[in-house]
């Protein structure tokens, strides 16, 4: 009996003192050799583009961790940080300070084929703004033209509405997506689903669901079905460099339709879904986590060719005159 | 279990109708918790901080037994300790508990130590939103449990008048564990994504030794005027969870509470 009542009173001081803290693994400790471990270990598990970009991670770890020691100071690491995560060439790897932030810069090399100050001159006078999107009517009335600068930026289906009945007797509308860097891919579906004409597969997306490199989902199949007061079908969708991630996914989306036509330039890419975490130092990071490829298998982390590559030229624009968006309205 | 699972069910029903109602109490609860959250959907590191507490409960004692509903919630920021002004490392924690208990007194009120033992459901919501962590940001652990529970209870004089100490344990016997994915993302590029269906293909059905969430709670209950009475409530509660990553995190608690006699 006394027995018992012993292994009670343990028990019951057990739990009304708690020991959690054994159970509890200690910290990484915050070593600038930690800090590079912890990022490059998690990239190593989770980034899904290492098979799809032929990059072999161990052997970047070979370039790169022998440069860290005890003594590297926090600039010399993020130096080193930033050269490595160069590697993989992914505008949705970035890396986040107090003091800095990396990101790779994915249009830097390519034609601009935007310039705000000549729509604003030459097409953008009699616009309206509904939200975050401009407005008009183009040729004569007869073509519709939306320009949509960011994702971040939400759209409602009021304001939806409201265009579908502005352009309710065009020939066709013209989706203007240039510079948009990305944001929230529902407003790209809200969006979409006016476009569309009927329910289709636009792409189809695997996660890294594991940290071997085979390990992902099942192919997980996306849709896109009309919805709501429908917008002209007959559609042209503008696009340069910039244009990343949902306003990739949107330009991907929409080339599953047949009514539609991508003019200008391969949109940036950013194909994967990006995810964040930290590192013991506290500095933060996102990478991708994801594949997407249409249903021609072409993925599109690179981006998405256009239906008609279009340029700027240096002539059209000491006219006045946005090469793109002009070769989009002789479409109708 | 079977065995065990079925004489807590006799228990219950037996402590249930078998007897009149004695006392009734509605309570409000406030006080402070302190967590000790391990958990790699949220961080690499250990984060650690004291939300606030506050409860909303109902009881009821009777001769042969007692039961009760509670509603407890923690809202407030957790940190690492490597954390600083200008790198927060810094979660916040939404944790939402509902809780049924029914307990069967196994003693008579005459002896000096009163033990009991009955079954609980409890349904614990923790959230954690960490937003260095981007798309991340969100992590969880939503759980329901049917669990064991057991304790003593004794008279314990203070001052003039008797005060009731008690400890209860609880033990989850069966819990069905929601828990996010391995890269803690739902699939928001797919237009017709379900953020609730996607979490249930995530969640499990584990045992004890799956799922080992232990909670203590010590009480020390005062009668103050007016029947009413007047609690001090310390509870530690520890959980482990292994999917996607082992996650580990400690809770203790301090709160006051007024009960009201109804």
């Amino acid at each position: 009996m006394k027995a018992l009542k012993l292994s009670l009173f343990l028990l019951v001081f057990g739990f009304l003192t708690g020991c959690e803290q054994v159970f509890i693994e200690k910290d990484p400790p915050n070593t600038p050799e930690k800090n590079f471990d912890v990022l490059w270990t998690t990239l190593k598990e989770r980034y899904s583009f290492f098979a799809y970009k032929h990059i072999d991670w161990d052997s970047v770890y070979a370039v790169y961790r022998p440069r860290v020691t005890p003594q590297t100071t926090e600039r010399e690491l993020w130096n080193l940080m930033s050269d490595m995560l160069d590697v993989l060439r992914d505008g949705h790897v970035n890396l986040r300070s107090e003091f800095d932030l990396y990101y790779y810069n994915w249009y830097i090399d390519a034609p601009a084929n935007f310039d705000r100050h000549l729509l604003d001159k030459s097409y953008w006078r009699d616009t309206e703004r509904t939200g975050r999107m401009v407005n008009t009517l183009l040729k004569n009335g007869t073509v519709g033209y939306i320009y949509y600068g960011s994702f971040i930026q939400p759209i409602t289906d009021a304001q939806l509405d409201y265009l579908a009945d502005k352009f309710a007797g065009a020939q066709g509308v013209i989706i203007d997506i240039r510079n948009n860097e990305g944001g929230n891919p529902i407003n790209g579906f809200r969006l979409g689903r006016r476009l569309a004409d009927q329910r289709r597969h636009v792409y189809t997306t695997l996660y890294k669901n594991g940290p071997g490199p085979n390990d992902f989902t099942a192919p997980d199949e996306a849709y896109l079905e009309p919805s709501g007061k429908p917008l002209p079908k007959k559609v042209v969708i503008l696009t340069n460099r910039t244009v990343y991630s949902a306003a990739n996914f949107f330009t991907a989306m929409m080339k599953a339709f047949p009514g539609v036509t991508v003019v200008g330039d391969r949109t940036g890419g950013g194909g994967g879904s990006p995810v964040g975490w930290e590192l013991p130092n506290g500095w933060s990071f996102n990478f991708s986590s994801s594949i997407t490829y249409l249903p021609d298998g072409f993925i599109i982390e690179n981006g998405v060719e256009p239906d008609l590559r279009v340029d700027q030229t240096e002539e059209d624009r000491l006219r006045g005159r946005d090469t793109l968006l002009e070769r989009a309205l002789s479409l109708f | 279990m079977v065995r065990f699972l079925f004489f807590i069910a006799v228990s219950g029903l037996q402590a249930a109708f078998g007897q009149t109602p004695k006392e009734r109490y509605g309570g409000l609860a406030v006080g402070s918790s302190f967590y000790t959250l391990r958990d790699p959907t949220v961080s690499p590191l250990t984060y650690r901080g004291n939300p606030v507490l506050i409860g909303l409960s109902y009881e009821k004692r009777k001769s042969r037994s007692f039961s009760g509903w509670s509603l407890t919630g923690d809202l407030g920021k957790l940190h690492s300790k490597n954390a600083t002004a200008l790198r927060p490392m810094q979660s916040t924690v939404y944790r939402a508990d509902l809780f049924y208990n029914h307990n069967r007194w196994l003693s008579d009120e005459s002896d000096r130590w009163r033990w009991f033992l009955g079954g609980a459901w409890r349904w614990h919501n923790s959230i954690r939103v960490t937003e260095q962590n981007d798309t991340g940001m969100i992590s969880f652990l939503i759980a329901n449990s049917l669990e064991a529970t057991g304790g003593v209870e004794r008279t314990v004089r203070l001052g003039r008048k008797s005060a009731r100490l008690s400890w209860m344990g609880e033990l989850p016997l069966l819990s069905h564990v929601i828990r996010p994915s391995y890269l803690n993302l739902y699939n928001y590029i797919d237009p017709q994504n379900d953020f609730l269906g996607e979490r249930l293909k995530d969640a499990r059905i584990v045992t004890l030794n799956r799922f080992p969430a232990l909670l203590s709670t010590t009480r020390l209950t005062y009668p103050i005027a007016g029947e009413n009475q007047l609690r001090l409530t310390y509870e530690w509660s520890f959980y482990q969870y292994d999917r996607p990553f082992p996650a580990t995190i400690g809770r203790h608690s301090l709160s006051v509470q007024l009960l009201i006699r109804l």
